[in-house]
């Protein structure tokens, strides 16, 4: 059987998550519906590997945390990106959009 | 930086992460769950759902500590749990390894780190590696190194410009008397220079200067200080400069302190006194005889070699235009040389015993490897599931490496304790041999190198077993069938030949110990001439108030008589020098023999000269061969008349007729109208150099008389046990004199005995590792052949089933560890036919193709072969048939 091939490129977890960032303060579950969202469930996250994620970038003080109350009344920790994060961001996704389109480019030729 | 503070962090708050971890995680789930309920699941639905579509949260918060921590460190704690687990359960197993590894490692610890302080090692003081000993080899005397002189001190001074500099030690030993009695203090006399050769700066105060060792010159007495005797005695009191020591042969004012690092140039070193010397001393007529070293330092970038072949140049060309051809032709019979660096003697012992030492960590290192081997055929099992339950190659090597680590740790633990031990007993022999040698301890190089050495082992020892197992394929299969075939063909192979140069080397070693023991046994049977078994010597210093001719008679004669009243005394004697010892020590003096028919051209030659009282040969057992021994008229205040010379000189110098009758001088030649000495006796020849020396150099007696020496040696004849001889005779001197001083009391069997303690010092080790390599070569063929043993049960049990005799399946296992042993044998033998050329230095009286040695070297090892082999093949035999068969 063929695998329809929808788990994350290694490395791209970290971009996807500073993204969802950017649009303002949210918490982890926010983050995961966000992403799939956006991709119109193109991309499956395993949620789980969510958690994993979000504490190496804080680790990295790239987003920055702080615990809250969420919509259901719960308390939650909150997420955003810090300034560092934003500038890693702002990289990451030339460094992405360059990177695919040359990828791109090259897999075109090769098909004419 | 800042992540890797969180995450050591991390290490320490880990529970308290993983709660808040656990609630975030819960409130994703749960809002998931919230999410499927308002799609319309039911509850239960709703929250399997959440909870598949999250994930293993358990997965997820290892995956998460990973993250957050050095997660290897706690990885690692929790290995080495386990492996700490795993060595407690094959007990065994762990102990033989760390026992053989630690025996190893403490041996080669130990010889390292004397062969590194006493050879490799530079001197501490700045560019030490310059600094460098000058010594003669005596080519004539067994290449023992002899006595430098300030004649040649002055000439290589003046004229060897590939050095800095040069400097004189001269031993020397003082009394002091405190409060009433007196204390011997050991100190040297040094040339001003060695201060700045050696680069050291005063502590306090300053050191002497050139000026110091012109006597008369205006300036008194001074002495520079050790640190350790300041900071001991005088409780590091910067007063102490300035105060006087109150030697016997008056004060010294105490001008400075000098470092540490001075005991280099010899540990008991208690006072630094100037080296006066008189015209006379300087005179090329005393090349030898005087107990001085000189010291060096080269050049920057001037090698050791260069700077030898400098010395020897200028040596040749000071003695043609300065000495006298007599001299020159003595020096040519001995063959004398210069050299650079240090003597041999040690050296050469402990490049031999290191050499040893690596033999002994070799086989050592091949049984550990072997036992691994069997260990990692035996872990199989436990490592194929592992694999089959996730853990790669990598896992698994960690897996190995960390217990492999975790033995040599131990081992090392275990090692360095065992090297402490060793450390004391070889200082404990180097004290004997040569108290100047600074005692030998462990420094940071030595210790760094055998860590590092250490790690290797661990590395091979946890990478190679399983790379074998990997490389077999046996890890990647579970099915039991393979387990047959077990490590593989080639890890056999390799454990065989690895068994047979272990018994290779050990056969080299057991041939080398053999050969020294021999040449022990041979050294200790040599007739020393003289009765040294019940003659005690002491040494004797003379107050102050006796040292001249008059009293210094009244005082001998006095000591004597006092002496004869000590219950068991036989008879006393009195010798000038010590009567035994090192032949580089020995007193020298030229020789001048006169010949009525060419009697000025003659050349000169030395003897050793001994000065003795008239009971000396008497007591000593020496028989007098021809004409008589000394008598009252053969020594005056003028000077020596009648001399005793011993067989050696007799056949030397009179090879064609007697000897007692002749005329000959000491020192000088006799002015023209003065009287010449004459030879009164012949006395047979005894070794008071030692029993090794074989050189029958000329012995020369003089008698004693009316001097004035500062001190004596006095032989008491007794049949009495040592020390309460001793304590009785020192109680009677105190009555006669109470400021007398008896040291150094041994009797002349101990004395001998101590100038081999370098011999029997190296031949003790070697032959303990000799031994420890016959074991452990023993065991290692063991070992194989039991596995061997153990491996085949099914093939014996089958050939026993289909009609095998006991006997031929004794003979099969037999054969094949004897045939290994002999492998290793043969291959030892012509190992041995080359190597032990290079013992040659050490052997005494036989040759490096001993037969006896070679023959019980055969013999001993086809005994341990024997056994090893016998062993295993007893249990192939009592295997039953069926049990073996079933057991599959």
């Amino acid at each position: 059987m063929k695998k329809v091939r929808k788990e994350l490129l290694q490395g791209t977890l970290d971009l996807l998550i500073l993204k969802a960032l950017s649009t303002g303060q949210m918490h982890g579950w926010d983050i995961s519906k966000r992403i799939q969202v956006v991709s119109k469930d193109r991309l499956k996250l395993k949620q789980g590997s969510l958690y994993p994620a979000l504490h190496r970038l804080e680790n990295r003080d790239w987003i920055k945390a702080e615990w809250g109350v969420s919509e259901a009344g719960r308390s939650a920790k909150f997420y955003e990106l810090t300034k560092k994060g934003k500038a890693q961001l702002q990289e990451e996704k030339d460094h992405w959009l360059s990177f695919a389109e040359a990828m791109a480019s090259v897999l075109k030729m090769e098909e004419s | 930086m800042r992540e890797f503070w969180k995450r050591f962090a991390g290490l320490f708050n880990s529970s308290r992460l993983d709660d808040e971890m656990r609630g975030e995680m819960q409130h994703h789930i749960e809002l998931q769950k919230q999410k499927n309920l308002d799609a319309g699941m039911s509850e239960k639905e709703a929250y399997n759902a959440a909870i598949r579509q999250f994930g293993n949260t358990l997965i997820i918060q290892q995956q998460e500590r990973e993250n957050r921590s050095f997660l290897w460190v706690e990885q690692l704690y929790r290995d080495i749990k386990r492996a700490g687990r795993s060595l407690i359960g094959a007990k065994g197993f762990s102990f033989v390894v760390i026992a053989t590894l630690a025996l190893c490692i403490g041996v080669n610890t130990t010889i390292f780190s004397a062969l590194h302080d006493l050879v490799l090692k530079p001197f501490p003081f700045k560019d030490g590696d310059r600094l460098i000993q000058v010594f003669n080899i005596s080519s004539g005397f067994k290449g023992k190194s002899s006595e430098s002189s300030i004649a040649q001190y002055h000439a290589f001074r003046a004229n060897a410009d590939l050095f800095d500099g040069f400097a004189l030690l001269w031993n020397q030993e003082k009394t002091v008397d405190l409060d009433g009695y007196t204390q011997l203090l050991k100190g040297k006399r040094v040339s001003f220079d060695l201060f700045d050769l050696a680069g050291v700066q005063p502590v306090i105060g300053s050191f002497f200067g050139e000026e110091a060792h012109v006597p008369g010159s205006g300036q008194g007495q001074v002495v520079v200080l050790p640190q350790s005797v300041w900071e001991n005695e005088y409780n590091s009191d910067p007063d102490a400069l300035g105060r006087e020591i109150p030697f016997t042969d008056g004060p010294y004012t105490i001008i400075g302190v000098a470092p540490c690092s001075m005991e280099a140039f010899g540990r008991e070193i208690e006072f630094l006194i100037p080296l006066r010397t008189s015209a006379r001393l300087a005179e090329v007529r005393y090349l030898e005889g005087l107990p001085i070293d000189m010291w060096a330092r080269l050049r920057p970038g001037v090698s050791k070699e260069a700077g030898e072949a400098q010395l020897a140049a200028l040596e040749m060309r000071w003695l043609r235009e300065e000495s006298s051809p007599r001299i020159r032709s003595y020096l040519e019979r001995i063959g004398r040389d210069v050299q650079l660096g240090q003597p041999s003697q040690l050296k050469q012992s402990f490049i031999m015993l290191q050499v040893g030492a690596v033999f002994v960590l070799l086989i050592g290192c091949v049984n550990v490897m072997n036992l691994l081997l069997s260990r990692a055929g035996r872990m199989q099992h436990e490592l194929s599931i592992r694999n089959a339950l996730g853990a790669g190659k990598g896992a698994l090597s960690r897996l190995m490496l960390i217990e492999s680590s975790l033995l040599v740790f131990m081992a090392v633990v275990v090692g360095s304790i065992l090297s402490l031990g060793g450390l004391k007993i070889i200082n404990h022999y180097l004290s004997v041999a040569d108290p100047s040698i600074p005692a030998v301890t462990i420094d940071g190089a030595v210790g760094f190198s055998i860590l590092g050495f250490a790690g290797l082992i661990a590395l091979t020892m946890g990478f190679l077993p399983l790379g074998l197992l990997w490389k077999a394929g046996v890890i990647q299969r579970l099915d039991s069938a393979e387990r047959i075939a077990s490590v593989g063909g080639f890890a056999r192979k390799l454990s065989s030949s690895m068994v047979i140069s272990q018994v290779m080397i050990a056969f080299i070693l057991v041939i080398g110990a053999g050969l020294l023991l021999r040449s022990f046994v041979n050294v200790m049977s040599v007739d020393p001439g003289f009765d040294a078994e019940d003659v005690i010597q002491a040494r004797v210093t003379v107050p102050r108030q006796y040292r001249n001719t008059v009293d210094g008679t009244i005082f001998r004669d006095g000591v004597a008589n006092a002496l004869r009243e000590v219950p068991g005394v036989d008879s006393i004697a009195f010798v000038l020098n010590e009567p035994v010892s090192e032949s580089d020590v020995f007193q020298k003096e030229q020789i001048h023999i006169r010949r009525s028919p060419y009697a000025d051209e003659e050349p000169a030659s030395m003897a050793y000269t001994l000065i003795v009282s008239r009971a000396f040969f008497d007591m000593m057992g020496i028989p007098v061969l021809e004409g008589r021994s000394h008598n009252e008229s053969d020594s005056s205040e003028h000077g020596f008349s009648g001399f005793v010379v011993d067989r050696s000189f007799a056949e030397f110098f009179f090879p064609d007729g007697s000897a007692v009758g002749e005329e000959m001088s000491l020192s000088q030649r006799p002015k023209a109208d003065k009287p010449w000495g004459r030879i009164v006796g012949v006395v047979e020849g005894a070794s008071l150099v030692g029993l090794e020396s074989d050189d029958n150099f000329p012995v020369l007696y003089k008698a004693y008389r009316g001097a004035k020496p500062a001190s004596f040696t006095l032989l008491i004849k007794t049949s009495r046990e040592e020390n309460s001889v001793l304590k009785d005779v020192r109680n009677k001197l105190r009555t006669f004199d109470p400021k007398l001083v008896l040291s150094h009391g041994k009797s002349l069997q101990t004395v001998l005995e101590d100038m081999l303690v370098n011999r029997r010092g190296a031949t003790t080790l070697i032959f303990c590792f000799a031994g420890i390599a016959l074991v452990l070569s023993g065991i290692g063929l063991y070992g194989l052949l039991s596995y061997d043993v153990q491996q085949r049960q099914r093939e014996i049990g089958v050939r026993a089933a289909i009609g095998a005799s006991r006997r031929s399946v004794l003979k099969m296992i037999l054969r094949n560890g004897l045939s290994k042993a002999v492998t290793g044998l043969v291959l030892g033998f012509l190992a041995s036919l080359y190597l032990t050329r290079f013992l040659e230095s050490q052997l005494f009286d036989i040759t490096a193709l001993d037969a006896v040695a070679y023959v019980a070297a055969i013999f001993f090892l086809l005994l341990v072969a024997f056994v090893a082999s016998f062993l295993p093949a007893r249990r192939a035999v009592r295997l039953d048939p069926l049990e073996s068969l079933r057991a599959e």
